[in-house]
């Protein structure tokens, strides 16, 4: 369907198109029709461009893990659990990619990880409080947003993080990863946030925070967790710990 | 600001300040101005190519017709000093 580019592309196209050709021979002016081709070659761009994914896909996408959020609030709220949520890979989850969040908080991973699975809770024994709630979250759902699966070092992840948080989702204008032992330091800029800090973001971090770690998780085929997140002006700085 | 945005706007921006720059320096060989643009053209779309992934092969195409088109001037020159 044609969009703006589209529209724009096409009338530069046809513009510089006839302006070379009418300055060249007719004018005799080399430097319009320098800008003759210059115009041409930004016309073929915009209509290149508009191949790319729509506005319109970008928020409904945002939507759509907006909607992630509030579905997840209430749960987390009335169970008052505010431990951080555990980002599995798609690996250790049989292709389907959520979170938990360990319901008591004395994070025995290795004995919640060999649990049984009974809908929304992850058992580790006779009592709820031994186990960990699953709970899908933006982050989860985004990574279908990928063409494929990241591959695991530094310049990957961050190019997976700015293709769902600048390209797809249109959330910031850029991001910068930083891979130290068993941490990652991610910096996203120009970003946009969803609304103030909500009470949910304690558990699963805020959008771009969970999109960050998911992705992290998936690229190291390893559990992160997301430690700590700040923001300033339009700059998110989120630290993941690696866990194992 | 989008990549799709950023790039459109850093080669309208760069054209322009290329062609009115050789236009005051009295250039009047096109291929100087056309080598240039081209050039500008190919660094700014290698730094933000890879965040617009769908526009890759369109803009790939449109990348290799504007190289062919460097070769061209290229080629013209060299036998053109050679000769």
């Amino acid at each position: 369907m044609p969009n703006t580019y589209h529209y724009l592309g096409i009338s530069l196209a046809i513009a510089g198109g006839c302006l070379a050709p009418l300055s060249y021979f007719a004018l005799n002016s080399v430097s319009l029709t320098a800008t003759g081709i210059s115009t041409l070659i930004l016309g073929l761009t915009a209509v290149s461009l508009a191949r790319n994914e729509s506005e319109a896909a970008s928020e409904a996408c945002r939507t759509l893990i907006d909607t992630t959020t509030k579905n997840n609030a209430p749960v987390l709220e009335k169970l008052d659990i505010k431990n951080k949520a555990i980002y599995l890979p798609r690996k250790m989850t049989n292709g389907n990619s959520y979170a938990i969040i360990p319901i008591d908080g004395q994070n025995n991973l290795q004995g919640i990880f060999a649990g049984s699975r009974s809908h929304r809770i992850l058992e580790n024994g006779p009592y709820l409080e031994e186990g960990a709630l699953v709970v899908t979250t933006p982050g989860n759902v985004s990574l279908g947003l990928l063409p494929n699966k990241p591959g695991n070092s530094t310049a990957d992840i961050k190019s997976a993080i700015q293709h769902l948080l600048v390209e797809v989702l249109d959330m910031a204008s850029g991001a910068k990863v930083d891979h130290q032992d068993s941490r990652l330091n991610i910096e996203v800029t120009g970003t946009q946030l969803f609304k103030k800090d909500q009470p949910v973001y304690q558990c699963l971090g805020s959008p771009i925070a969970s999109i960050a770690a998911a992705v992290s998780s998936e690229a190291l085929e390893k559990p992160v967790r997301i430690l700590e997140e700040s923001s300033k002006k339009k700059t998110s700085k989120i630290v993941i710990e690696v866990l194992y | 600001m989008s990549a799709r945005n950023r790039i459109l706007i850093s080669l309208a921006v760069v054209f322009t300040i290329v062609n009115i720059l050789l236009s005051i320096l009295g250039q009047t060989d096109l291929a100087v101005y056309f080598v240039i643009n081209a050039i500008a053209y190919f660094v700014i779309l290698l730094a933000d190519i890879n965040l617009v992934p769908r526009a890759r092969p369109a803009l790939t195409a449109l990348s290799s017709l504007i190289f062919t088109g460097f070769l061209v001037v290229a080629v013209l020159k060299v036998s053109q000093m050679m000769g």
